[in-house]
């Protein structure tokens, strides 16, 4: 947290079963490429001035990096930011179109925390969160690690907006701050 | 704050996420170096060629050899085992023939025998020179370097 804003990353826990698959991938085109020398494909790439540069490219390495690319477009493509007003989702930082998405915590209908197995056992999941301006899911927040948590400080800041605005919320408040 | 700061390159490690793009990206690299990838620079300007020479891994001397067959051929141990009437008759010419008579070589001038060693001298530039041009790649597929 910095600034009063509270950066909500996607975790790379997230992706273990494609981070799983990597691994397997990576494996196989290790062993495919020993097996078959003339998948690695040979010859110059460039030259600078006096300088000729080489390359081997095993083939079947392309399907591991392009694998991992897809993983970490996903991860950083996006990024959850929570301040002192709201909530903010940037999804397309690596896009060439970006969308931002805002909503204030007094707006928030509702809170929904959604974990698979596999996210129970690595301790991720998607908060999703309903406002009353739309009937669906207005913003989306995948891959969060602790989404208990997650919900829980937005169920927070909600209930201390809306009672705030209430008269009794606002004497609480008052009598809160003054006690503090 | 300065820009270079020990904060700065430790900053990368201080979050999870971005250590997690450092050990995949290096699971990456390490899985194309076992996959047999490899990046190489190779200076082509004539420093090559003399590392190339200096280097007693990659230079052999008897690869030529070997490729011409010369190894195979019995070779004289000694010159007293050197017959030149047997090595002229090996390439079809006789020893008697091609000696010209004594007479013969009396009537030739000096300044045929001058301008015939001057010819014979200056034969062997002549074949030297192109050898001088031959390009250096030329040399390394020669010795088997290439």
């Amino acid at each position: 947290m910095s600034n009063g804003v509270i950066v909500i990353r996607k975790v790379w826990r997230s992706e273990a079963v494609a981070l799983l698959g990597f691994v397997l991938l990576s494996v196989a085109a290790v062993a495919l490429s020993r097996m078959f020398p003339a998948l690695v494909v040979r010859g110059e790439l460039l030259q600078l001035g006096s300088t000729k540069i080489r390359l081997a490219l095993p083939i079947l390495w392309l399907v591991p990096a392009g694998w991992l690319s897809m993983i970490m477009f996903r991860i950083y493509n996006v990024r959850y930011i929570a301040d002192a007003r709201g909530l903010e989702v940037y999804i397309g930082l690596l896009s060439l179109a970006q969308q931002i998405t805002r909503v204030r915590y007094e707006d928030v209908r509702s809170i929904e925390s959604d974990q698979t197995l596999i996210e129970r056992l690595f301790d991720v999941g998607t908060v999703q969160i309903g406002t009353a301006a739309s009937t669906g899911v207005e913003m989306v927040l995948e891959g969060v690690s602790a989404p208990k948590s997650v919900q829980e400080f937005i169920q927070a800041e909600r209930d201390r907006r809306q009672m705030a605005q209430e008269p009794v919320g606002a004497v609480d408040a008052l009598s809160q701050v003054e006690s503090g | 704050m300065a820009l270079i700061s020990l904060r700065n390159f430790g900053a990368p490690f201080t979050n999870r996420v971005h250590i997690g793009l450092i050990v995949f990206t290096v699971a990456l690299f390490a899985a194309f170096r076992a996959a047999g990838g490899a990046l190489s620079f190779t200076v082509t300007a004539p420093r090559a060629a003399v590392n190339a020479e200096n280097s007693d891994e990659s230079f052999d001397e008897e690869a030529p050899v070997r490729r011409g067959g010369l190894a195979a051929r019995s070779l004289p141990s000694s010159l007293d085992e050197i017959s030149p009437a047997r090595e002229l008759s090996k390439l079809g010419l006789d020893s008697k023939s091609t000696r010209p008579a004594p007479s013969a070589r009396q009537d030739e001038s000096d300044s045929d025998l001058l301008g015939g060693m001057v010819e014979r001298e200056a034969a062997p530039a002549k074949q030297a020179k192109p050898q001088d041009d031959i390009d250096l790649d030329e040399v390394e597929r020669r010795l088997g370097l290439r």
